[in-house]
């Protein structure tokens, strides 16, 4: 490939002064980047520079603040630039978070993002579509073994992140991919594999920005590169004008820190070690660290310095660790603000001081005084960009907001500070403050442990530990402590695991692929259909009369109305919500049958047709406002009551015939309450793993953002859920109008509180978009089989909750015994 | 900014500042939606009568203890909810009854609340070790509550002690019964306990981001179950009171209130995400759900519009209140 033309050829896409602010915040200033087809170009930078928001602007989810987006040279999008524009344009993203749906196996999530929006499938579409994506994943990565049709939940990582880059690079009409980080999780052969098949879209003329910490890579593959910071483009040139030493130069900027004189910390005593220590990550480890020293952590991003720290974090502060021994409390300041740092709801001031809460108490009680001083101390230390200490730690910079979170860690009486990429996103004035208090700090007789990604201002630690996959490999002291050597020796020692070892890491869940049996019980369903047959089996030990068409007609035949209930229940939790008001939902739709079908049944099916529509534009007043379904479907209640009233004031009315006839029908060999069970069942349950549009339900309930970024529409799933649901109470309705022969509006809220305790047995979680229509639909049978056993014990009625609840926590305790054995 | 400084502001910065004062006191909903029953209530029967705003917020004190409880477990966040008390509610009660009768009426009414605290105290252990959701853990514990219950009112009568049923239904303090002191003075307590305590401090942290808690060095188990603890004593002695109120104990007395716990302290402005509370909007909120069930009787409406106008208002008021979030893609 001749790299000198591409100066004179026209970019495919080019990024034109791009600006994107947040508030105060500038994630973008005045960006500028020209991709052209068939170059991979490397993006580098140090956290905070903005990256991951350049990736957005392109991917058209964060339209720019200012700036144009250029297509060919000649088509100029602004502001209106949108996810769908940049889809057309041919533009796809594999994302560092992992777009995936992991209730969803590999196969339906590469359909999610590439299948048409009609709501149905074509016949067979599953089969082509595993069969399309496991041959796209072997001509990435060969040799992947990964079975597209398990969930994704139960691959590795490393094979998560495969699917998540072939998933980007399988866009028909991709002109742009963008990887973000990809190789994070994978071991030397794939990431050989990843590249080779790179060059290959290369050879397409498909444009590839790289964007990656791993310089090494990024000095392997890459055409030219760019290197970020502070929202804007500071350097680029072709790869072979730079060496990734100079890239790492580059990105740490001009910053003076002061050598640190060579100190003697002999006297002084030992404040932390560490001995032998080896985890998931970490492998025998050894560390000695004085009082008052400054211990920098270096190395290649990734090679388990967060570990440390937080092993380190969690035994200085109670967690029990043989190999640690560390006599004071440490805090911990993170680059990582949002996941792990500042309280969104509260201002500054609560920030800073929430880790110093002893300070500022006087008798027991929080002393506004104390508390107020303590935080304008430190506010005008670190000189905020604010209005004042009770601003918004949201209305604040990323800068700004990391320094709260370096005066928490400082305020707070620890002994030991750990800093983990305490600048990120924090520019050059601020860093030299924090490089002051570092230094206040460790004259007040703290210790610092430092690990930063910009190999820079590590100069100021007495010593460095340079990590390497998950191991110590080489120790700086003193003198020894340069950039230079701290860059060499991160770039030493490398030992790539062999093919036959990182495979096994690869597999190492897959490993749990067992036998047919073992498959069985693993399956959500187990455990529901296990209790149905051990109540039944208990049942028929008492009265053997049960065993027979009538036996069964009579025991399940007042259950068909709770199966309905606690399916509808389901589908309302997949979409992330609870229904409170469903029992009083149920007494309408019965009145509505007993009353109106009976006495005239066009209106009737008209009122149950605007009862599901009603349910539908519930769930879309719930999506549209946020506010959180639980309280909402409880409002509802009432008004579902009330409406019932209204229709039928009294209990009374009947059941219609054709009804009565269907329920009591005598289907040959199984009695018709199984049958209609069955029927509710196997529709569900086609509905939520078969179908096309069932999986994007499962899908949002997941993980939202990454379905709406495929372009469905978040409002059309909502809707769809709830009017499924509403139609499944319809059918409730339907079934308690045939046992009852009439209908009771109040009769049926009792069914509320039993519908979530047969989700629960039913194997459902509350989120994770994860269900069992089958597991739902026998654990209905089996509550509602409880009280014709309690009958038959003698047990009073009224204990039936109490079994209920009984089985419940049985159901969560095997549930737990079989988690801690899998882990 | 220099406009802010002299002292000048314009239309548009006085309209943004209204609409954050509203934003961050959202209590003051419930309280207008209280306001305007009771004067529609006063419309219906031919006059405002203070009389009507005492009875009411007598009857709304013991949802007021209730909902604070629960105000408490939601601010503690992801998916903090207690579907217990309604059950811990009838224990109180049943338990009070037998223990203050036959230990004398104090240290049977500690022991009550003791036993309560268990509930709590186990509702945070499933909760943080077991690592079940609060929702199922909750509803798991309700139901083993109410099958001691069960068990319990079989054997025990239920008759509130002595001292207690005077307290409930004669006693009174400048006209007004006591349990509205109670109620307020426990408010008063609990909002000292949630904005000026450690722990306080700690569970709007927790409620906000868990991990940030941890790694600023707060015990988030140590919160979480502390909490429990507290919402379980407060349905205890909602229990204890009602049971006076009422003259005894029965099965159910907490079923109605534990829908009306999570609707009050809402609607007051705790959010259900966690992380943020209000004392003062729990009150206001029960004292409204409260108020409306009285202008429905009062309005003597048929009972099927009284539930539709509770339904639409309950939703009415939740979307004019709580602040809507950006949808973000």
């Amino acid at each position: 490939m001749n790299k000198n033309q591409t100066v004179e050829k026209t970019p495919y896409l080019e990024l034109r002064d791009i600006t994107k602010t947040f508030g105060h915040t500038h994630a973008l200033n005045g960006m500028n980047l020209k991709i052209f087809p068939g170059e991979i170009i490397g993006v580098v930078g140090p956290n905070g520079a903005g990256k991951s928001t350049l990736m957005k602007v392109i991917t058209g989810v964060y339209p720019p603040t200012s700036g144009e987006v250029v297509f060919g040279g000649a088509e100029k999008v602004g502001s209106d630039y949108s996810a769908s524009n940049a889809k057309k344009h041919g533009i796809a993203c594999a994302y560092q978070e992992l777009s995936l749906c992991t209730n969803l196996n590999a196969y339906e999530n590469f359909m999610i993002n590439h299948m048409d929006h009609k709501p149905f499938g074509q016949r067979g579409w599953r089969k082509k579509a595993a069969k399309q994506t496991k041959a796209y994943l072997d001509t990435v990565f060969p040799n992947n073994h990964i079975n597209v049709k398990a969930p994704i939940s139960s691959l590795s990582l490393p094979q998560r992140q495969m699917i998540e880059i072939a998933k980007a690079m399988s866009n028909q009409n991709l002109q742009v991919l963008i990887l973000d980080e990809p190789t994070s999780s994978l071991n030397g052969e794939r990431i050989q594999q990843l590249h080779n098949y790179m060059r290959k879209l290369c050879e397409k003329q498909v444009a590839i920005i790289y964007i990656s910490h791993k310089l090494d890579e990024i000095d392997l593959i890459c055409d030219r590169v760019s290197v970020m910071k502070g929202g804007a483009c500071v350097l680029e040139t072709t790869i072979d004008a730079i060496s990734p030493q100079e890239l790492v130069e580059v990105m740490g900027g001009k910053v003076t820190v002061s050598q640190r004189e060579a100190a003697d910390f002999s006297g002084n005593p030992d404040v932390l070690t560490i001995e032998n220590l080896t985890t998931d990550v970490l492998h025998g480890i050894h560390m000695n660290i004085k009082k008052g020293e400054i211990i920098g952590i270096s190395g290649l991003a990734g090679s388990g310095q967060k570990e440390l720290i937080l092993e380190i974090f969690g035994a200085a502060n109670g967690k029990k660790n043989p190999a640690i021994r560390v006599d004071t409390k440490a805090s911990y300041v993170s680059g990582d603000r949002n996941t792990e740092g500042i309280f969104p709801l509260w201002n500054i001031a609560d920030n800073m001081v929430v880790s110093s809460l002893e300070q500022v108490t006087t008798n027991g009680f929080i002393d506004n005084k104390k508390s107020g001083s303590l935080a304008q101390r430190w506010y005008d230390k670190l000189k905020f960009i604010a209005n004042g200490t009770k601003d918004e730690i949201t209305s604040l910079s990323g800068g700004n907001q990391q320094k709260a979170l370096i005066a928490r860690g400082i305020a707070a009486n620890a002994g030991i500070i750990l800093l983990n990429d305490p600048t990120c996103g924090v520019d050059v004035e601020t860093k030299q403050e924090i490089y002051r208090l570092m230094e206040e700090a460790r004259r007040a007789g703290k210790t610092i442990i430092l690990h930063s990604t910009e190999d820079l201002e590590m100069e100021q630690c007495d010593r460095i530990y340079i990590m390497r996959q998950g191991s110590i490999v080489a120790e700086l002291t003193g003198r020894e402590i340069s950039v230079k050597n701290i860059v060499t020796a991160s770039f030493e020692n490398t030992q790539e695991p062999s093919g036959a070892d990182s495979r096994k890491e690869e597999s190492k869940k897959e490993a749990r692929q067992m036998s047919l049996p073992g498959k069985l019980l693993r399956n959500r369903a187990a455990l529901p259909i296990i209790t149905l047959l051990a109540i039944f089996i208990i049942n028929a030990s008492l009265n053997p009369n049960i065993v027979s068409y009538t036996g069964i007609n009579m025991l399940f035949s007042s259950a068909v109305p709770l199966v309905f209930i606690a399916l509808s229940q389901m589908f309302l939790v997949i979409s992330g919500g609870i229904d409170m008001g469903n029992g009083m939902a149920v007494g309408l739709t019965n009145v509505i049958v007993a009353f109106t079908v009976m006495n005239n049944p066009g209106l009737g099916a008209g009122a149950l047709i605007l009862f599901v529509v009603a349910y539908g534009a519930m769930g879309a007043l719930i999506y549209s406002t946020r506010i959180p379904a639980i309280v909402v479907t409880l409002g509802a209640s009432y008004i579902w009551l009330g409406i019932g009233l209204i229709v039928s004031p009294t209990p009374g009315g009947g059941c219609p015939e054709w009804l009565t006839a269907f329920f009591k029908f005598q289907f040959p060999g199984i009695p018709m309450p199984l049958v209609i069970a069955a029927l509710a069942g196997f529709g569900t349950w086609w509905i939520v793993k078969r179908s096309k549009y069932g999986m994007i339900i499962n899908g949002n309930g997941n993980n939202p953002v990454a379905v709406a970024r495929a372009g469905w529409s978040r409002m059309t799933a909502v809707v769809v859920t709830y009017m499924i649901a509403g139609a499944l109470l319809v059918c409730a309705g339907m079934s308690v109008t045939v046992i009852s022969i009439g209908g009771d509006v109040n009769a049926t809220a009792t069914y509320q509180m039993l519908s979530i305790a047969t989700i629960i047995l039913g194997g459902c979680e509350f989120t994770g978009g994860i269900s069992s229509p089958v597991g739902v639909t026998c654990g209905a049978l089996a509550i509602s089989s409880i009280s014709v056993l309690l009958t038959f014990l003698s047990v009073d009625s009224n204990l039936q909750s109490a079994v209920t609840g009984l089985i419940l926590i049985g159901a969560l305790a095997i549930k737990l015994v079989s988690r801690r054995k899998e882990a | 900014m220099m406009m802010k400084d002299i002292g000048m502001r314009s239309a548009e910065g006085k309209n943004i500042d209204r609409k954050k004062w509203l934003g961050k006191n959202i209590w003051v909903w419930p309280l207008i939606g209280a306001v305007a029953l009771w004067i529609l209530i006063g419309a219906i029967s031919g006059g405002l009568s203070l009389d009507v705003l005492v009875t009411n917020f007598t009857l709304a004190s013991y949802l007021i203890i209730l909902s604070l409880g629960q105000t408490a477990v939601m601010t503690s966040g992801e998916g903090g909810i207690d579907l217990s008390i309604q059950y811990t509610v009838a224990l109180g009660a049943y338990f009070a009854s037998m223990s203050m009768m036959q230990m004398g009426a104090f240290p049977g009414f500690i022991l009550t609340i003791a036993v309560c605290a268990c509930v709590g105290l186990l509702n945070g252990l499933v909760n943080i070790y077991i690592k079940v959701p609060p929702m199922i853990t909750t509803l798991a514990m309700g139901y083993i509550v109410y099958s001691i219950v069960l068990v319990m009112s079989a054997s025990i009568p239920g008759t509130p002690a002595p001292e207690i049923s005077w307290f409930a239904q004669k006693a009174r303090i400048g006209g007004i019964s006591p349990i509205i002191l109670v109620a307020l003075g426990i408010a008063a307590l609990v909002a000292v306990l949630l904005y000026k305590t450690k722990y306080g401090k700690r569970l709007h942290a927790v409620g906000q981001n868990r991990k940030a808690a941890q790694l600023a060095g707060i015990s988030v188990p140590k919160t979480v179950i502390l909490t429990f603890i507290l919402s379980s004593v407060l349905a205890g002695l909602t229990g204890i009171f009602l049971g006076g109120y009422f003259g005894g104990a029965f099965q159910d007395m907490g079923i109605s209130y534990m829908l009306t716990s999570i609707a009050a302290t809402v609607i007051g402005g705790t959010s259900v995400a966690g992380g943020k509370s209000s004392v003062l909007g729990t009150i206001m909120g029960a004292l409204m759900l409260t108020m409306l069930v009285a202008f429905l009787n009062v309005s003597k409406l048929q009972a099927s519009m009284q539930n539709l106008i509770q339904g639409i208002l309950l939703i009415g008021i939740l979307v004019a209140s709580v602040p809507k979030k950006q949808v973000n893609i």
